[in-house]
Order: structure tokens, then C-alpha cells, then sequence
């Protein structure tokens, strides 16, 4: 990698963080560019980004890069001054050099990236200059002299009543310096923190266009002194002399001249990010990870510490230090709940860092697919913790292609049947109760049950008998199943019949659950349930057997005491009516192979409602214990598995809990169901999926 | 010869299953700890008793008793919990008792034969010979090697083939 020298570890950090901010902002704002061609002050937006990268890139000696970025940069300022229009290929040019840019990055931190060849990217952009036949390549401007407008002079005016003073500032670049329009606006940046710039030679635009000359003349009105300005100044490296002077009515050349020798570089640059650090600090994740850790052992503690002084109070009522001691635990307690709040606090992110990826998916689908397609994103503020973000790009981007390549109709079809001609897929996130809920809807063709149905008994999922019991949304749902797909014909970018499997797979893992509503014609809507964090959960403890575990309060509608007599068996399967339902019920003991022969505790038992892919199970228990926040803590992957256990957690007495993953744990047991009605033989008994449900 | 006086010797630690005594490597051994009331794991293999609070960790906890198809000694007060690291999983081992650390000199080993080996996929790296007693040496990483661990599931479980959510 050719880098400049002199440019330490620190300041390429800073450098990677600026570009992939930048590019991450380009990559949005070129997408939405295609729609809002005529918004301006998004055209500047995109042009400042591409020119800041110009500049950074250059500062580091990324020759490449900030190449790439000037080509890009000439486009856009072809569009911002009307030479140029908007186009698909204008924005694929773009996006193009925005990806070679994204691999140009990639080389700078990994040392066996190949060198990535950007000729290809650059005639691109090329050509699309020259595709409008006009090149607006601006003539490099020379230095002449610095004419004030009626505009600049009103603002001079109206400075010096405010009792601001004027200043005159000549500065000329080391004729040595390779990067003049770059310090020239670095120049401009740096100054812009401290006084308000009047008028410029060469103007703005020129230096941001990177017309800029050697020689920079200034007018600015300050509320501060010459030295503050020259303070500024030096810190600007490859500056060969500075001239600043009051701007007086016949505009006398600066009364003091300071002669500075070559690139003076004796403060680092950088001096704009320090001030930006000073508000925000970025932390390594794995320090919030270790933090994180740490006061859950804390939350373990302090559980651990309230139970032992509420035993010394039950046993000595009337002692004072014991008074004492509960109102310091109590306290504490307090002091730790917020602390573990402001930990969790910290460590949620705006759900934006993966809703910002997305809108490029689905412009490249939908032109790939000569499809129509608006993409609306609502509550890309909602606050995720990372754990649940870092696995949630996946799952999104299966299920938007999917709703681009088989919800969204081609525009003839759509024309065809009364719909306006560009679909809409509308993603949206926002938070409910102690979930993040997504949902993802489009206005396409729907799912039609009777072809869901059609295709599972094509594919050996389950009988035809069996297909014609499931209620139409249980047919949909069937989606998910693994081995399923409806799509016609596969194509490269969905139908491979892996996509949904995995999409409730992915999700389940973080604890959460997907359900799919449609209506033939009219559209689908995926609902994707999440837990707020991973770290810590809410659970509700049960008696097992004798055992305690723990059911994620995420996964469950609610409990209630069952009654023997309630019990019913359809086919020989336990069933009570809940609600008005039909309701299945699973006994935890039997599926753990804990049953206690002997104990049949005739009588008080109590069963737990919950939610399984759409439809309710009830989970059979011995006893509902309490209410408490658990830290979960990995098993390892010998006890753990697909055994229907997420993890483990230590409660106040130092007693091991299981935490049971609802969603594997239901699913097992019906697949085991299956199979051994499958050995059985008797086919009449084998798929309902959760019989008599809903 | 004289070489071999010096190095060769090795500290084990010895610990009592039914009627005979095993050995670790000292190395591999992290503490050794009281019994301690165990939380049961549905579906975990037959040997892995369940789990145990080790300071704010938990960990895993094989009965080795079972895993070698020994008889063990009735419960009582000197059972032991040996806390073990094997690559990157701690664990915890259930014995009847720690008897002893033992120096034994390397000469003093013998490999295994063949013929007591095959049942139990060669997770003994030898058998030691004491003046009063045979040692068999435990092999730690063959013992929890990936596919010693997966086997074993009782037969009872028939639906055990099922991948759902595997992976």
C-alpha cells in the first residue's frame, strides 16, 4: 500500500473511521439522489462527502483513493451545475466507484487485499462525463484579485457594527505541494471553526472543485484577534507565507507577513476530529463486551448479597446493624439496577447502521429485475442492542429480496392488475414493550395458501390430507420450513429454497420470532420479533420435576393454573381449551426425560402459554416460582445444543437455572412427534404441525 | 541413563473411581472442589451430569463413572469435583475421592493394551506402575474429543436424528 510517510497508526485509524462514515453516507445519499434528483442540498451533501474523501485520502497519500474520489467528485459537480442529469447509469457509475472505494479502504487494513484496479471504475465515470457531451472540467483558475460583492460588503457591514473586525487574509502554498486545492480547503475548514469567511479567492466552489491555485486570498470577519487567526493557520502544513492585515476601505496590502519555511507539519492534523472526540468517544466493543460482563457478575452479586440480609433479617427482626445493612443493600441494589441500565444503555444502537445498508439491495434487485420498487424505512432511530443488530442483516436482506424477486409483481403485471406501476416495500422497526418489533411490508402478488400447499405436498413436506387441515395461515408458514420455495423458476438472487429456513433459523437464535401474514394480490407482511438486548432477559422461573428453569418472559402470553380435568386428549395427545382455543400442551418433563413416575400431583399443576411460529403451546409445570432478570451465560457447546436450552444463568443463592429456548424446544418435540408416528406408521397421524391451533 | 533420571517424571494428580485410581496431569488440573448440588441438563450426553456454579461460570460436570461403565463408590463427604481445562472448555470432573498428588517417573508407564482399550476409544495415555498400585492415566483431550463426546447417547432417545435447529 502506498501511504504517505509519517502518517501513523492513530491517524489511519481516524482515517478508516472518516472514510467509512463517509462512504457509508455516500452509498445513502446516492441511492436517494436517484429519486430526489432536483434536491439540492442533497447534491451538496454528496459533494462535500466525495470531496472530503478526496481530501482525507490525499492527506494519508492514498493516491488511489483520492483519485477515484476526484473522478467521482467532477460527476457530481457536473450534476450540481446542471451539465449533467440524473440517471440510472450516472448512479450506477457512482455506486460503482463507491464499491471500488470500499475495496480501496480493505487494502489499507488488510495486508493481503490485492491491489485493486480502479481504471475500470474511473473510464466509467469518464464516460459518463462525456456521455452528456459536456465535460465540465473547469479550467484551473489563477490567482487575480478578490472583487467584493454587494452581498460580501453588506456582510462586512454589518460585522464591523457588531464591532467584529475585518480581516484581510493572503496566503500562498508552497509552489512544492501537490495538493494545493486540499490545503486550500483545509484552510477554509480550519477557519471556518473561528471566524465567518466573507468572500474567497478562488471561491469556494472552485476549491472544492479542486480548481484552487498556490496564492488564497481571504475576507473574513472575526471576533477575534489576528494571532488567534495565525494560530490557526500554522497549523495547516505546506503554507510558504501568510499575510493578514485589517481590511481597510482602499484595501492596503496586510501590515504583517510571516514567511514560514517549507510543509511546517509541526502539529499533526487531526485537529478536527479532536474536537469531534471531545463529544462522542469511540470504544472498542469488546471493552462494552468485558463492561457488560462484568456487571452482570455484579447484577449476580448483588442478587446474591439482597437474599443473604433479608435471611439475617428474618432472623434477627430487631437489630440495628442488621437495619442498616438492608437500607445500604437497598441502596446498592438501586445503584446497580441503574448501572446495568446505563451499561445496557450504552450499548444500543440506532437499527439505522443495518437500515442504511438496505436501500442499495433493493435498488440493485429491483433494476436487475426491471422492477419498480420504493423503499420506505420508518423508525431507523429505534434503539437495538448490538448483539441483536450484528445478526440482523442477514436475515433482512433474505427476506427484502425475496419481497422484491417474488412479492413485487413486474410493472406490467401490476398495470395489468390495477396497481400503480412502482411497488412499495415499507420497512419499519419500532419497539414494544421490551421488544424490538420489525416489520416488512410489501403490495405485491401475496402468498397463495392453495399454491403453498400444492408445493409442500410436491416437495414431501407433509400429505395431502394433512396439507388440506392447515388453516390458511398455517399454510403460509409453511414458508419457513426448511427445503421450501415457491418461487417459479430460481433465479441468482432468491429461490434456492434455503432462504426463509434460515431467515426464522437466525432469528430464533437471538430469541426472537418471525411470523408472516399475506392476502393474495394485495401483499405481505413479515413481523419480526426481537428481544431488546441479549445480555440480560426478563424470565419467569418454574418447577420442573424438582428443577428450576427459566422461560424468556419474551416468548410467553401468559400462565395460569391447569386443572386435571381440563386436560383432554385428541389422538392421544394432552390438549386443553384455552381462551376458546383448542390448545396443545407439552409437558417439560416428558420432552427432558425427567418424568417422575411416581408424581402425579393430582391436581395443582400450572401451564405456560407460548408463542410458537404464529400459533400458542402450553408448556406444562409443576409450580410458577417468581419474576427475575437474568444474566445468561453460554453452556458449553457439549451440554447446550439443539436441545432446546438457550443458555444458563446463576440466580441469588448461587443455584444454576436453565434457560429454555421455547421456539427449538416446541419444534423438536413436534419433529420427534412426527418421526415416531412416522415409525408408527400410521399415516393419518403424522404432520399437524400444532393441531387444532387457532 | 543418568539423563533420564533427571527429566523424566511427571506430577499427576491421583483420584479414586470405584476400586481404582486414576491420573492426571497436574497441568491440566484448575482445582479441586467439593461436591456441590448439580443442575441437571435434558438431552446433554449420558455422562455429563449437568451444571455447577464456579464462581459466577458455569460449567459442565461428567460423571466419569459413567462415562467408563464403573461402578462408583457410594456418595459421602470426600466425593470431589476436579476442575479441568481442556483446550478451551473448563469442566468439571466427578470423582469418589483426590487421593494423592504423585510424582511418576516416565519409565514406570507402560501404553495400554489394545484389548482393555477398545471399548473406551483410547482416552488412556498408559498405565502407570506404582510400587503399591497401577495408575491408568487419563488422556484429557482424547476424552472430551469431539466425537467421544457425541456418542453415547442413550439408545432410549429414537428421535434423536432430528437436525432441527442444529447448526
Amino acid at each position: 500500500m502506498e501511504l504517505a510517510g509519517g502518517i501513523n497508526q492513530e491517524d489511519l485509524k481516524l482515517f478508516l473511521q472518516e472514510a467509512d462514515e463517509q462512504i457509508q453516507l455516500l452509498d445513502e445519499d446516492i441511492i436517494r439522489l436517484e429519486k430526489e434528483a432536483a434536491n439540492p442540498e442533497l447534491l451538496q451533501e454528496i459533494f462535500r462527502a466525495a470531496h472530503t474523501l478526496k481530501g482525507s485520502s490525499a492527506m494519508v497519500g492514498h493516491q488511489r483513493m483520492s483519485e477515484l474520489a476526484h473522478a467521482m467528485e467532477n460527476v457530481l459537480d457536473g450534476l450540481r451545475k446542471g451539465t449533467l442529469a440524473v440517471g440510472p447509469s450516472v448512479v450506477d457509475a457512482l455506486l460503482h466507484g463507491l464499491d471500488m472505494m470500499r475495496l480501496l479502504r480493505k487494502e489499507l487494513v488488510q495486508a493481503d487485499a490485492p491491489a485493486t484496479d480502479i481504471t475500470t471504475a474511473l473510464k466509467e465515470l469518464a464516460a459518463v462525463m462525456q456521455g452528456d457531451g459536456t465535460a465540465a472540467e473547469t479550467s484551473g483558475s489563477k490567482a487575480g484579485t478578490l472583487a467584493l460583492g454587494e452581498e460580501a460588503r453588506a456582510k462586512i457591514e454589518k460585522a464591523r457594527q457588531e464591532g467584529k473586525r475585518v480581516y484581510r487574509l493572503v496566503v500562498a502554498l508552497d509552489k512544492e505541494s501537490s495538493w494545493a486545492s486540499v490545503r486550500c480547503f483545509q484552510i477554509i475548514q480550519e477557519l471556518s471553526a473561528l471566524v465567518e469567511i466573507v468572500a474567497s479567492h478562488p471561491s469556494r466552489e472552485e476549491i472544492e472543485s479542486g480548481n484552487a491555485g498556490f496564492d488564497l486570498q481571504l475576507v473574513v470577519t472575526a471576533g477575534c484577534t489576528d494571532s488567534e487567526i495565525m494560530k490557526v493557520l500554522n497549523g495547516v502544513p505546506e503554507i510558504a507565507s501568510i499575510a493578514i492585515g485589517d481590511l481597510t476601505a482602499t484595501d492596503a496590502p496586510g501590515k504583517e507577513t510571516v514567511n514560514r519555511g517549507t510543509a511546517g507539519g509541526e502539529k499533526p492534523q487531526g485537529r478536527e476530529e479532536t474536537t469531534r472526540i471531545s463529544q462522542s468517544v469511540r470504544v472498542d466493543v469488546t471493552r462494552l463486551d468485558t463492561l457488560m460482563e462484568q456487571v452482570g457478575e455484579l447484577v449476580i452479586g448483588r442478587n446474591q448479597i439482597s437474599q443473604i440480609s433479608r435471611m439475617l433479617a428474618n432472623k434477627y427482626h430487631d437489630d440495628d446493624l442488621v437495619q442498616s445493612l438492608n437500607d445500604c443493600v437497598a441502596q446498592m441494589s438501586k445503584i446497580v439496577s441503574m448501572l446495568q441500565q446505563d451499561v445496557m444503555s450504552i450499548r444500543l444502537l440506532p437499527i439505522e447502521i443495518v437500515f442504511n445498508t438496505l436501500p442499495r439491495l433493493v435498488r440493485d434487485v429491483a433494476r436487475k429485475l426491471n422492477k419498480k420498487v420504493d423503499f420506505i424505512i420508518e423508525g431507523q432511530e429505534t434503539e437495538v442492542d448490538r448483539s441483536v443488530i450484528e445478526h440482523l442483516k442477514d436475515p433482512l436482506m433474505h427476506l427484502l429480496r425475496n419481497a422484491v424477486d417474488h412479492g413485487i409483481e413486474p410493472p406490467e403485471e401490476r398495470l395489468a392488475s390495477g396497481k400503480p406501476e412502482t411497488g412499495t416495500v415499507c420497512l419499519s422497526a419500532y419497539h414494544h414493550e421490551d421488544n424490538i418489533i420489525i416489520t416488512l411490508q410489501d403490495d405485491g402478488r401475496g402468498i397463495d395458501p392453495k399454491k403453498i400447499r400444492q408445493s409442500a405436498v410436491k416437495k414431501g413436506l407433509l400429505t395431502a390430507e394433512a396439507a388440506e387441515r392447515l388453516s390458511d395461515e398455517e399454510a403460509i408458514n409453511l414458508i419457513f420450513a426448511s427445503g421450501f420455495s415457491t418461487a417459479q423458476k430460481v433465479t441468482d438472487l432468491s429461490g434456492r429454497g434455503v432462504g426463509l429456513d434460515v431467515v426464522k433459523t437466525n432469528v430464533e437464535l437471538l430469541g426472537g420470532s418471525v411470523a408472516v401474514t399475506s392476502e393474495a394480490g394485495r401483499g405481505t407482511t413479515f413481523t419480526l420479533t426481537l428481544p431488546l438486548t441479549l445480555a440480560i432477559i426478563p424470565a419467569l422461573l418454574v418447577d420442573i420435576g424438582g428443577a428450576i428453569c427459566a422461560v424468556p418472559l419474551s416468548s410467553i402470553v401468559e400462565s395460569n393454573k391447569l386443572k386435571v380435568q381440563d386436560i383432554k386428549t385428541v389422538r392421544g395427545r394432552e390438549v386443553t381449551m384455552f381462551r376458546g382455543n383448542v390448545l396443545p400442551l407439552l409437558r417439560l418433563e416428558e420432552i427432558f426425560g425427567w418424568s417422575d413416575d411416581a408424581g402425579e400431583n393430582a391436581g395443582a399443576e400450572y401451564v405456560v402459554v407460548v408463542k410458537y411460529a404464529g400459533s400458542q403451546v402450553g408448556l406444562v409445570v409443576d409450580a410458577l416460582l417468581e419474576q427475575q432478570e437474568l444474566v445468561v451465560k453460554s453452556l458449553d457447546h457439549f451440554v447446550g445444543g439443539s436441545n432446546g436450552i438457550t443458555g444458563a444463568s446463576i440466580l441469588g443463592d448461587g443455584r444454576v437455572v436453565l434457560i429454555l429456548d421455547v421456539a427449538s424446544l416446541v419444534r423438536n418435540s413436534v419433529m420427534e412427534r412426527r418421526l415416531r408416528a412416522v415409525e408408527e406408521n400410521c399415516p393419518g397421524d403424522e404432520v399437524p404441525l400444532l393441531e387444532g391451533v387457532g | 541413563m543418568v539423563k533420564d533420571i533427571i527429566t523424566a517424571e511427571k506430577q499427576m494428580v491421583l483420584f479414586q473411581l470405584g476400586s481404582e485410581i486414576y491420573g492426571l496431569d497436574i497441568a491440566a488440573v484448575h482445582e479441586i472442589i467439593r461436591m456441590q448440588p448439580i443442575t441437571k441438563v435434558p438431552k446433554a450426553p449420558f455422562y455429563v451430569e449437568g451444571v455447577i456454579n464456579l464462581r459466577g461460570k458455569v460449567i459442565p460436570v461428567v460423571d466419569m463413572g459413567k462415562r467408563f461403565g464403573i461402578e462408583k463408590g457410594e456418595s459421602n463427604k470426600s466425593n470431589r469435583i476436579v476442575v479441568v481445562n481442556i483446550k478451551d472448555t473448563t469442566l468439571g470432573i466427578i470423582v469418589d475421592a483426590v487421593t494423592e498428588v504423585a510424582r511418576i517417573p516416565v519409565d514406570a508407564v507402560e501404553p495400554v493394551s489394545d484389548i482393555i482399550t477398545a471399548s473406551n476409544h483410547d482416552c488412556f495415555s498408559g498405565i502407570a506402575k506404582l510400587p503399591d498400585k497401577m495408575v491408568i492415566l487419563l488422556d484429557l483431550d482424547k476424552l472430551l474429543s469431539g466425537e467421544n463426546l457425541t456418542v453415547g447417547q442413550p439408545p432410549r432417545q429414537g428421535g434423536k436424528a432430528v437436525p432441527a435447529g442444529a447448526k
